[in-house]
């Protein structure tokens, strides 16, 4: 996994809530064997309109900025390699899903939660002007425009490290093999035997 | 004293580690494994040089992608062919219990596995799929992990997870005639919305479940992830005792279990972050008119006005509905009974009950797809498959099929299908289709009329 810390970009705003991951990449792209690249699959569906927010927001950008229970539906990892293939490092919205939220950190992508207030400010700077720069700190835990004031967020203290060392949850847990064969051994429930 | 919710007591078992202002390190019991979210999972495994660490405690199905016209290799996609080809290499070279195609145990997992007793009370469960949820319904802790996950668990058998908050949704009182547990959680979902359990694991109780069959019981815990949790389980009775007993997989030693399983419920005092009380006999016959599961009404009802919402407006031009509309009466021209939400005996009994010496309807394509192969076979063992074909409804080889239309089981643009499965997102059914979600028992009366109507006067 790759370290995400400080990400300094243009934003995308998709101001909508209860986006869902059949959106961000519907079901007949999850055919792959292999991780691959998916992120010309991302909104492919809404992609064909011209009015679509990343067709409105060209260019190389980090930072999505959407609405409240992002990542709704399936769990489909898919979804966040999408999104993260195609560039994007932090989404901000004002919640997430439990399974989404899950699989981008654990693939170094940041779900920045804000209270709505804070969340439509942002987005309503980058609809007045779509060049305006954010700067995002996981370190800090700030999120605002480039050298204005910035906005706290909260962030679990684990995830924090694992996402700026880029740590790895299935090595972390490999370290502890023994641990896991011992626990194993030791329960007795289960084993009706 | 200290007391504890079912939740609480399943977890607490299953913590390995505490991880000082982090995650628990959770002891995963089972893990389910599909085609579509497990290859690049490998992929990982094989790039560390590792193998699985405790394989036996994995059942790997094809059920996504396969088509169910007929079970024949290589299938005709080549994508799918893929996916397939490599779940079969993947489990073969690291031992992993593995129903093929062509295995009488075939069937989407979250209906095999609980028929086969492979889901037991007061396990830790997760799978690469959203709907893992609907094994909580035999007391269990199980619930939808991504692809990066499955990885983490078939290399450790476990899982960094932080303990969710926890929800009751206290169910009293009898449903009415024609009234099913599907309807329960559209009407649920109606009324609180689809992120009513973001961050929450619910416990469903009252005497409504108590009354509810295990097998409504699972089509009510699969519907919570609809509702943003991450799952929902219900405390093992004698129903779940007998559910299991006669299954392949039942613990050998039954009686043990059985004295463990008592102990598997929420005490009496017990702590909930959020408590939900639902009368039961409140709860009409529901329906979908939008495009997330939430948006649901009685099937009598009028579609509300929510203009002022635009995702609301482009749901309704979506379905070609509108404010203030009826949807009874309404034709249809596809009818889809099948699903992990209700694919299972009980739901084809109530669907050959209404189709029973009646036609379908005329331009109407109705498919039947059982939930597993045993499934399949308790249909032919009870006369139910002579009922539907004689209809004029197709039955077809257990799979996922078209809930999600990830096989050629795809309903065409515009069209208008009710259906029996779990969501109704733009373009889930096939880009363009229209889905209207319902109970088994409204969808065949829709299958027979070819519309929108009340089923209660059919049954």
């Amino acid at each position: 996994m790759e370290k995400n810390n400080i990400t300094i970009s243009k934003a995308v705003v998709f101001k909508s809530d209860n986006i869902d991951t059949d959106k961000i990449i519907p079901a007949r792209f999850l055919k792959a064997v292999s991780r691959g690249d998916f992120g010309e699959k991302l909104f492919c569906d809404l992609r064909t309109n011209p009015n679509f927010c990343l067709n409105q927001y060209p260019g190389n950008r980090k930072i999505l900025i959407t609405g409240n229970n992002f990542g709704c539906g399936s769990s489909r990892e898919h979804a966040v390699w999408a999104l993260y293939d195609y560039g994007f490092r932090v989404i901000i919205a004002t919640g997430f899903a439990d399974i989404f939220k899950n699989n981008a950190f654990n693939n170094g992508l940041l779900p920045l939660n804000l209270p709505a207030e804070q969340c439509n400010a942002l987005a309503q700077k980058a609809i007045e002007n779509h060049d305006t720069i954010f700067e995002v700190s996981i370190e800090a835990q700030t999120v605002g425009i480039q050298g204005s004031e910035k906005f706290k967020f909260n962030i679990d203290p684990f995830r924090k490290e694992c996402l700026i060392n880029g740590f790895d949850t299935t090595q972390w847990l490999l370290n502890m093999k023994d641990e896991i064969i011992d626990f194993e051994n030791t329960k007795p429930s289960y084993n009706y035997e | 004293m200290e007391t504890s919710t079912l939740f609480d007591k399943i977890w607490k078992a299953h913590v390995v580690k505490t991880i000082e202002g982090g995650p628990d390190v959770l002891f995963i019991d089972r893990e389910y494994m599909h085609e579509v979210t497990s290859p690049a999972a490998f992929e990982g495994i094989r790039r560390r040089g590792i193998k699985p660490l405790m394989p036996e405690r994995i059942t790997a199905i094809c059920d996504h992608n396969i088509p169910t016209h007929n079970h024949l290799r290589p299938v005709q996609d080549p994508l799918s062919e893929a996916q397939i080809s490599a779940l079969e290499r993947n489990t073969k070279d690291f031992n992993i219990p593995f129903f093929g195609l062509d295995h009488p145990y075939n069937g989407i997992l979250h209906v095999v596995g609980p028929e086969l007793g492979l889901t037991q009370p007061g396990m830790t469960i997760v799978c690469g799929d959203s709907h893992t949820s609907t094994h909580g319904a035999l007391g269990c802790i199980a619930f939808g992990i991504g692809t990066s996950e499955v990885e983490t668990v078939t290399a450790t058998q476990c899982l960094l997870q932080y303990k969710p908050k926890q929800m009751n949704i206290r169910i009293e009182g009898s449903l009415s005639k024609g009234v099913t547990s599907k309807d329960l959680a559209l009407y649920i979902l109606s009324q609180y919305g689809t992120d009513l359990g973001t961050g929450y694991f619910i416990e469903f109780s009252g005497s409504t479940i108590s009354s509810l069959s295990v097998e409504s019981r699972m089509t009510l815990c699969n519907m919570s992830i609809e509702m943003g949790a991450r799952g929902a389980l219900i405390a093992p009775d004698s129903k779940t005792i007998e559910y299991i007993r006669h299954t392949p997989y039942a613990p050998k030693d039954f009686n043990k279990a059985i004295t463990h399983w008592q102990t598997l419920y929420s005490d009496p005092n017990a702590v909930f972050d959020k408590i939900i009380e639902v009368n039961a006999s409140n709860v009409p016959v529901m329906i979908t008119y939008g495009t997330n599961p939430g948006m649901a009404m009685p099937l009598d009802g009028v579609i509300p006005d929510n203009s002022d919402d635009k995702k609301f407006v482009r749901a309704l031009r979506y379905m070609g509905f509108a404010v203030g509309e009826k949807l009874i009466g309404k034709p249809i021209q596809n009818v889809f009974i099948g699903s992990c939400t209700n694919g299972r005996i009980e739901d084809f009994r109530l669907a050959a009950h209404i189709i029973n010496n009646r036609k379908i309807a005329d331009g109407v394509k109705v498919w039947i797809v059982p939930g597993s192969a045993q499934v399949l076979n308790q249909i032919k063992e009870e006369g139910l498959d002579k009922i539907f074909t004689t209809a004029g409804a197709e039955l077809r080889l257990p799979g996922c099929s078209a809930c999600l239309g990830m096989n050629a089981d795809r309903v065409p643009s515009g069209n208008y299908c009710v259906s029996t499965s779990n969501r109704n997102f733009e373009g889930r059914q096939g880009a363009g289709a229209r889905t209207i979600l319902a109970s088994p028992i409204t969808a065949a009366a829709a299958a027979v009329t070819g519309l929108i109507v009340n089923p209660i006067e059919f049954i």
